[in-house]
């Protein structure tokens, strides 16, 4: 048992290398900067709550979230 | 010793398993993967997000729900039994010696939060804090224009007076001095009371009264709600929580509720017991304080690991995601409570039961139930396990749901399920901590 065990581990490396090889570049794109999303917001939304805000307001009227750093 | 261990928390005993404790924790990580996969196949549209409010129809149960003669019958009788439980916290004797500690600590803090994610919101109408607002007069809409409520503090007062009850229980600063929870209970009702003052009792209990938001929130996970005219209508389990309007603090709130009890199960562990067993008196404090801080840190840290990958994705930041996905812990943190105090609930939750007869321990028998026994035979230690583990598992689940459902809504089809892989990672984790600390 010792012996396959042993045997087991020396596979187990390999296996682990061939694997981050070929599902790296996938694992990568997953979670790569998407294109689509919403990124920079409208600076006239709250991130938040999406509700209005003016240029002069530092927090959000509706959610109280800071909207201005 | 804490609160909750003076009151025997939890219970020991063999389980008989038919299969070893780690492949229930890698079952259960499984469960949350296949989980995760089926919605990304099967759940294509937000189910929870945008829901059209149900509006009941008046009927003669609905008129007994909502009789005002029965409401205040309720409040009044509830705001009674505040004043007994508080006079009785007051008293210099052990905490199952009165009634106090152990509504505090069991029907309350425990029962209620059971009642509420099943049956919806009772404390609004059970709280004697609320009560109290309404009959001194602090109601919006009765003394006119209030001081408007600093928006920028969101829930942290609420989150903040959490912070400060779950202290009392855990690290149980004043063990030594029975008593002491009166006067935190006359301090929190001051507090309570002084927010409705200034800020007006709507305003007061939706920011700052912790027992109301942190049990709002269990009440949202329940089957009932009431629509705008306050009849009683049915809903989708958990679909409340996708109506929680954003507000700062509210996250804090959550992850204090999540990192406490979790921090509860561990300073019960062989671990934690290894590192503070000799400890007494203020370093045993100090250690359960830092213990407790640390636990509510290290969750969030983890949650803000998950919504810092989010946030790169969709190129936001981690606070944003992190609001947005605030919701999704709450059926966590509810499994939980069940996970660690169910049996706490059945078992010990029976000395209530002899207390209501003499709740100021001074040998009245009222209701004739003052000599009843703890029924030990109610739970068995298998029976425990196996409830832990389908909380654990079926909160998380729930919390996947929520998330998804929410990702779905939010982002566009190519990104949303790729902003819940590294949630989906932290709620494996803590699958497989929340089994290992119950094992432990």
């Amino acid at each position: 048992m010792g012996v396959l065990a042993h045997q087991g581990e020396e596979l187990l490396i390999p296996a682990l290398i061939v694997a981050l090889v070929l599902l790296g570049p996938m694992i990568k794109h997953r979670f790569a900067r998407s294109d689509e999303a919403p990124g920079a917001h409208d600076p006239g939304v709250c991130a938040y709550c999406g509700s209005s805000v003016a240029d002069a307001d530092e927090r959000c009227a509706e959610c109280g979230f800071r909207v201005r750093r | 010793m804490t609160l909750a261990g003076i009151l025997a928390h939890g219970l020991g005993g063999r389980v008989d398993l038919p299969v070893p404790r780690w492949m229930f924790v890698f079952g259960a990580g499984t469960a949350l993967v296949v989980s995760f996969v089926a919605l990304a196949a099967l759940w294509r549209e937000p189910r929870f997000e945008g829901r059209a409010e149900r509006r009941g129809r008046p009927s003669a149960i609905q008129r007994v729900l909502t009789n005002r003669a029965l409401e205040w019958t309720i409040r009044l009788l509830s705001l009674g039994f505040f004043v007994v439980v508080t006079i009785a916290s007051f008293l210099p004797l052990a905490p199952t010696e009165t009634i106090g500690p152990v509504v505090v600590f069991i029907w309350f803090w425990v029962g209620l939060a059971f009642a509420q994610a099943f049956l919806g919101n009772w404390w609004a109408t059970l709280s004697p804090f609320d009560t109290l607002g309404r009959l001194l007069g602090f109601d919006e809409s009765e003394r006119g224009p209030t001081r408007p409520y600093p928006k920028a503090w969101g829930m942290w007062p609420a989150a903040m007076l959490l912070f400060g009850f779950v202290w009392l229980e855990l690290a149980d600063p004043f063990a030594d001095r029975p008593g002491t929870l009166g006067y935190a209970i006359v301090g929190y009702t001051l507090i309570t009371l002084g927010g409705m003052a200034i800020y007006g009792r709507r305003a007061w209990v939706e920011h700052g009264e912790a027992f109301a938001v942190y049990l709002g929130l269990f009440a949202r996970m329940s089957l009932l709600t009431r629509d705008r005219d306050g009849l009683v209508v049915p809903r989708p389990p958990l679909g409340g929580l996708a109506t929680l309007r954003p507000r700062p603090g509210l996250l804090a709130l959550i992850l204090v509720a999540l990192g406490s009890t979790t921090f509860d199960g561990f300073s019960r562990s062989s671990w934690w017991d290894d590192w503070t067993g000799t400890l007494t008196g203020v370093p045993e404090t100090l250690a359960e304080t830092a213990g407790l801080l640390g636990t509510i840190l290290l969750v969030a840290g983890l949650y803000a690991i998950a919504m810092l990958v989010a946030g790169w994705i969709t190129g936001e930041g981690w606070h944003v995601p992190a609001v947005r996905f605030a919701h999704s812990l709450v059926p966590i943190a509810f499994a939980y409570v069940v996970a660690h105090y169910f049996s706490f609930l059945l078992i010990e939750g029976q000395i209530g039961i002899a207390r209501l007869s003499d709740p100021f321990d001074r040998g009245w028998n009222l209701f004739g139930t003052a000599d009843r026994l703890v029924d030990l035979t109610l739970l068995s230690a298998t029976t425990i396990w196996y409830v832990q583990v389908v909380a654990i598992v079926a909160g998380h689940i729930g919390g996947v749901i929520l998330a998804h459902d929410r990702a779905i809504a939010v982002y566009p089809p190519g990104v949303a399920l790729r902003t819940q892989y590294a949630l989906l990672g932290v709620m494996i984790v803590f699958t497989a901590t929340g089994l290992l600390i119950l094992s432990g």
